[in-house]
C-alpha cells in the first residue's frame, strides 16, 4: 500500500510509504540469502578451514633449491651486511586446517612435511629455468661451506699450535 | 609472541595507516547512528527503512574492511573479504533504490526488485567457492581473488552509471522550485558513489588498498547533505536527531584524531577543540530542542485553527442552506396568509365586526412582521452565498425617499411622532443603483427609527456633498451605547436598549443594509451622543456608482 500525506503546507513533505508484502518478500529473500551465505563461508573459514594458504617458509640454501630475498632498503629494516640482508624461502600451498599452528621461524616447526593422504599440498622450491625469480644454489653454498670449513680447520690448526706452545712455554716456567 | 601461518601471521604485523582508524570508526558510526535514528522516528517511511538498509550495509563493509586491514588472523580476513563485495553492491543497489523513492515519492515496481535479486544471485551461489576467493597469501596478508571479482566490477560499474544518470537527468528535469533539494540530495549521493565504489574499484584493480581509506570520506559529505535536507526540508522530521548525530559526529571525528597524536602540544590543542565541540554541541542541541519545541507548538495551533476554520465555515454553509430553505417554505404560506387577511378587511367575504377587524389587523401586522423577518433570513442567506442579484438601474433617489417617508407617515403620526423630510433644493443625478435594494435599506431604517422613538420626530433628509450623496435617518429616540455601535451591523446584533423596548426585533436588518449599501459602493454608518440622546443612520452612495456587486 502506497499513500502520500502532507504533514504541512509550507515544508518538504515526505512520502509515507509502507512496503507492500511483495517487497517484503524481495527483502526477506535477500536477507535469508545473506545469512545462508554468511553461515556458509562462516563454516567454511572458521570451522573447517576449508581454504588454501599460500606461504613463504624458511629454506636451507645448502640443501635446497631456494628463492632469494634481498633486504629492501625503502620497506624493510636493513643492518647493510649482505649476508644478513639475504634471507631464502620456499613456498608452500596447503589447506589451512592442514597447517600446524606453530611458528614457522622455530626449528622444531614442521609445516612443509605433506602427509600420504594429504589433497593440494605443494612445497615449491625455486626453479633456475625461470628467469625471472633468483634462486640460490645449493652446489655454491656446498662450496662456500668447504671453503669456509677448511678456512676454520686451518684456524684450528694454527690456534691449537699456538696454544700447544703457550702450554710448553708455562709449563717450563712453572718447572723452573 | 606466538605466531604460525593460519590465526597470528607474523607477516600480517605491519604499520597501519592512523589515517584508516580516522576514515572509517567515525564514518560507520555517525553513518548507522544516523540511519537508526532516521529509522527509529519514522518506521512507516519506505525511504527510512531504505536509508536504514543502506547504512546497515555499508556498516558492515567498514567493519569488514577494517578487520581485513587489522586482523593477523587468516580466517577473519578471510570471511570478511569473501563477503565484502556482496556489502558493497548491496550498498550501491539500495543507494539507487534509496535515491529514486526519495526524490519520485513512489516505490518501484516489483519486477526491478526481481532484477536486483537475480543480478545478486550469482554472488549467494559462488561466495563460498573458489571462484570467489581463491586462497590466502600470507606474504602480503591478503586474500587472492578469483574470477567472481570481475562480475563485481561490471555490476558496480553498471550501478553507478545508472545511478549517475539517473540523477543527472532528474536534475535536469525537476521543477524549479524542488530542484534545490534534488541538486543537494544528487550531490551528495554522487560524492559518496564516486568516492566509495570509484575507490575500492581502483584499489581493487591496482592492489594499492590505501586508496580505500581516502574513499569513505565521501561518506561524511553524503552524510553532511543528508543532514543539511533533514534541517533545511524537514525530511524524515528528525530535525532535533540530525542535530545531535551531527554533533555526536563531530565530537567523533575530532576524538579520533587522538589515534595518531604524536606529541603533548597536539594533544592538548585537541583536546580543548574537542571540550569547546562538546560544550558548544550541546548548546546547540539545546537551542535547537526549545526552537522546534515552539516551531512544533504554533505548527499545531495553527493546524487547529485552520481546522476549526474549516469546520465552521462548512457549518456556516450549512446553517445558511437551511435557513435559506427554510425561508422559502415559509414565506409562501405568509403571502397567502396576509393575501386572505387583506380580503377578509376589504370585506370580500363579507362585512367584518369591528371586534373581529381589530383582531385581524393584529393579524396582519404581526404577519407582516414575520414575512420581514423571512425576507431578512433569505437576504441573509443570499448574501452569505453570494447569491444576491442586483439590478442596477439609473435612478433619481429623491421619489424613492419620498415614497418611504409618504408611506411611514400613518404608522409615525399614530405613535404620535413628527416624520419629517428634507430634500435638496437642487435636484441630485441619477445614481446607478437597484431602487429596490435601497428602498429595503431606507425603509429597515426608518421603521427602526419610528420603532425605538417614545416622542419626538424622524427627520429624513438627502443631499449631495461632493461626488456623494448621502440619506440621513435621524430620531430623537432611545438613542445608541458608543460601546454597541460597532456590533450593530452584524448578525443577529441588537443594542441593549432596543432590547428593553422591542422584544420582536432580530438584529438582521442592519446587518443586510451594510451589506446591500456596500455592494453599490456605499457605506451605512450610525452616530448617537449615547442612550436617551437618539440616533442617526447615515447612508453614503458614491455618485458615481462602481457596480461592485455586478462586478
Amino acid at each position: 500500500m502506497t499513500r502520500i500525506f502532507w504533514k504541512n503546507g509550507g515544508g518538504y513533505n515526505f512520502l509515507k510509504n509502507t512496503m507492500d508484502n511483495r517487497t517484503k518478500i524481495v527483502f526477506a529473500v535477500f536477507l535469508l540469502s545473506v545469512l545462508l551465505v554468511t553461515f556458509s563461508v562462516y563454516s567454511k573459514y572458521f570451522l573447517d578451514r576449508e581454504y588454501p594458504i599460500f606461504a613463504e617458509v624458511p629454506c636451507d640454501p645448502v640443501a635446497e633449491v631456494c628463492f632469494v630475498y634481498h633486504c629492501d632498503f625503502e620497506t624493510d629494516e636493513c643492518t647493510g651486511a649482505v649476508e644478513e640482508d639475504t634471507s631464502y624461502y620456499k613456498k608452500v600451498e596447503r589447506k589451512a586446517a592442514s597447517f600446524p599452528l606453530c611458528d614457522p621461524n622455530d626449528e622444531t616447526c614442521v609445516v612443509t612435511s605433506c602427509a600420504t593422504d594429504e589433497v593440494e599440498c605443494a612445497v615449491t622450491l625455486c626453479d633456475p629455468a625461470d628467469g625471472e625469480v633468483e634462486c640460490s644454489s645449493p652446489e655454491d653454498f656446498q662450496t662456500i661451506v668447504e671453503e669456509s670449513n677448511s678456512e676454520e680447520s686451518v684456524e684450528t690448526e694454527e690456534e691449537s699450535e699456538l696454544s700447544s706452545v703457550a702450554e710448553s712455554e708455562s709449563q717450563t716456567d712453572l718447572e723452573e | 609472541m606466538n605466531f604460525n601461518l593460519v590465526t597470528n601471521i607474523e607477516n600480517c604485523y605491519f604499520d597501519i595507516p592512523a589515517l584508516l582508524y580516522y576514515s572509517h570508526v567515525p564514518t560507520a558510526i555517525v553513518m548507522f547512528l544516523i540511519g537508526l535514528f532516521v529509522y527509529l522516528r519514522n518506521k512507516d517511511f519506505l525511504s527510512a527503512n531504505l536509508l536504514f538498509f543502506m547504512v546497515f550495509f555499508f556498516s558492515l563493509w567498514v567493519v569488514g574492511d577494517l578487520v581485513i586491514w587489522v586482523s593477523p588472523d587468516s580466517q577473519k580476513v578471510m570471511f570478511w573479504w569473501s563477503l565484502i563485495n556482496l556489502f558493497e553492491v548491496t550498498v550501491s543497489l539500495s543507494t539507487l533504490y534509496f535515491s529514486y523513492v526519495f526524490l519520485e515519492r513512489r516505490d518501484v515496481g516489483l519486477w526491478p526488485k526481481i532484477l536486483a535479486l537475480f543480478l545478486l544471485l550469482p554472488f549467494f551461489i559462488l561466495i563460498p567457492t573458489q571462484l570467489n576467493l581463491t586462497g590466502f597469501d600470507t606474504a602480503s596478508c591478503e586474500a587472492t581473488q578469483g574470477p567472481l571479482i570481475y562480475y563485481f566490477y561490471l555490476l558496480e560499474v553498471l550501478l553507478s552509471l545508472t545511478l549517475l544518470t539517473y540523477l543527472l537527468r532528474k536534475m535536469i528535469k525537476t521543477e524549479e522550485k524542488d530542484r534545490k533539494r534534488v541538486v543537494l540530495f544528487s550531490f551528495g549521493v554522487i560524492f559518496f558513489l564516486l568516492s566509495f565504489t570509484g575507490t575500492n574499484i581502483v584499489a581493487s584493480l591496482t592492489e594499492n588498498w590505501h586508496i580505500l581509506q581516502y574513499g569513505l570520506f565521501g561518506s561524511p559529505i553524503f552524510v553532511a547533505f543528508l543532514a543539511y535536507l533533514i534541517v533545511r526540508y524537514g525530511a524524515f522530521n528528525v530535525k532535533l536527531m540530525g542535530v545531535q548525530a551531527l554533533v555526536v559526529g563531530l565530537v567523533l571525528l575530532i576524538g579520533s584524531q587522538f589515534f595518531f597524536l604524536k606529541d603533548t602540544l597536539s594533544f592538548v590543542l585537541v583536546s580543548i577543540t574537542l571540550l569547546l565541540a562538546i560544550g558548544f554541541g550541546i548548546m546547540l542541541i539545546h537551542s535547537v530542542k526549545k526552537e522546534i519545541k515552539r516551531k512544533e507548538e504554533l505548527q499545531a495551533l495553527t493546524q487547529e485553527l485552520a481546522e476549526a476554520n474549516q469546520e465552521l465555515k462548512r457549518l456556516d454553509a450549512a446553517k445558511s442552506e437551511f435557513i435559506s430553505i427554510a425561508s422559502h417554505q415559509l414565506r409562501t404560506p405568509l403571502t397567502a396568509i396576509r393575501g386572505y387577511i387583506s380580503l377578509i378587511l376589504e370585506g370580500s367575504y363579507g362585512k367584518v365586526v369591528p371586534t373581529m377587524q381589530d383582531v385581524l389587523n393584529k393579524v396582519y401586522v404581526v404577519n407582516n412582521r414575520m414575512g420581514q423577518l423571512v425576507e431578512d433570513l433569505l437576504s441573509i442567506s443570499r448574501i452569505e452565498s453570494g447569491r444576491v442579484q442586483y439590478n442596477f438601474a439609473e435612478t433619481q433617489l429623491e421619489p424613492v425617499v419620498a415614497d418611504l417617508v409618504d408611506m411611514f407617515s400613518i404608522m409615525a403620526r399614530t405613535k404620535g411622532l413628527a416624520l419629517k423630510i428634507k430634500l435638496p433644493k437642487k435636484s441630485l443625478p441619477k445614481l446607478s443603483l437597484d431602487a429596490n435594494k435601497i428602498r429595503e435599506v431606507i425603509s429597515n431604517l426608518i421603521d427602526n427609527a419610528i420603532k425605538y422613538t417614545k416622542e419626538g420626530s424622524v427627520t429624513v433628509s438627502v443631499e449631495e456633498k461632493k461626488d456623494r450623496v448621502v440619506v440621513k435617518v435621524k430620531d430623537t429616540g432611545i438613542g445608541i451605547d458608543s460601546g454597541n455601535s460597532e456590533r450593530l451591523f452584524e448578525k443577529f446584533t441588537r443594542s441593549s436598549e432596543t432590547m428593553k423596548l422591542d422584544v420582536s426585533g432580530t438584529g438582521l436588518g442592519l446587518y443586510v443594509g451594510k451589506n446591500f449599501v456596500e455592494a453599490h459602493g456605499g457605506i451605512l454608518t450610525v452616530e448617537s451622543d449615547g442612550p436617551g440622546k437618539g440616533a442617526c443612520f447615515v447612508i453614503t452612495l458614491p455618485v458615481k456608482q462602481q457596480k461592485l456587486a455586478q462586478k
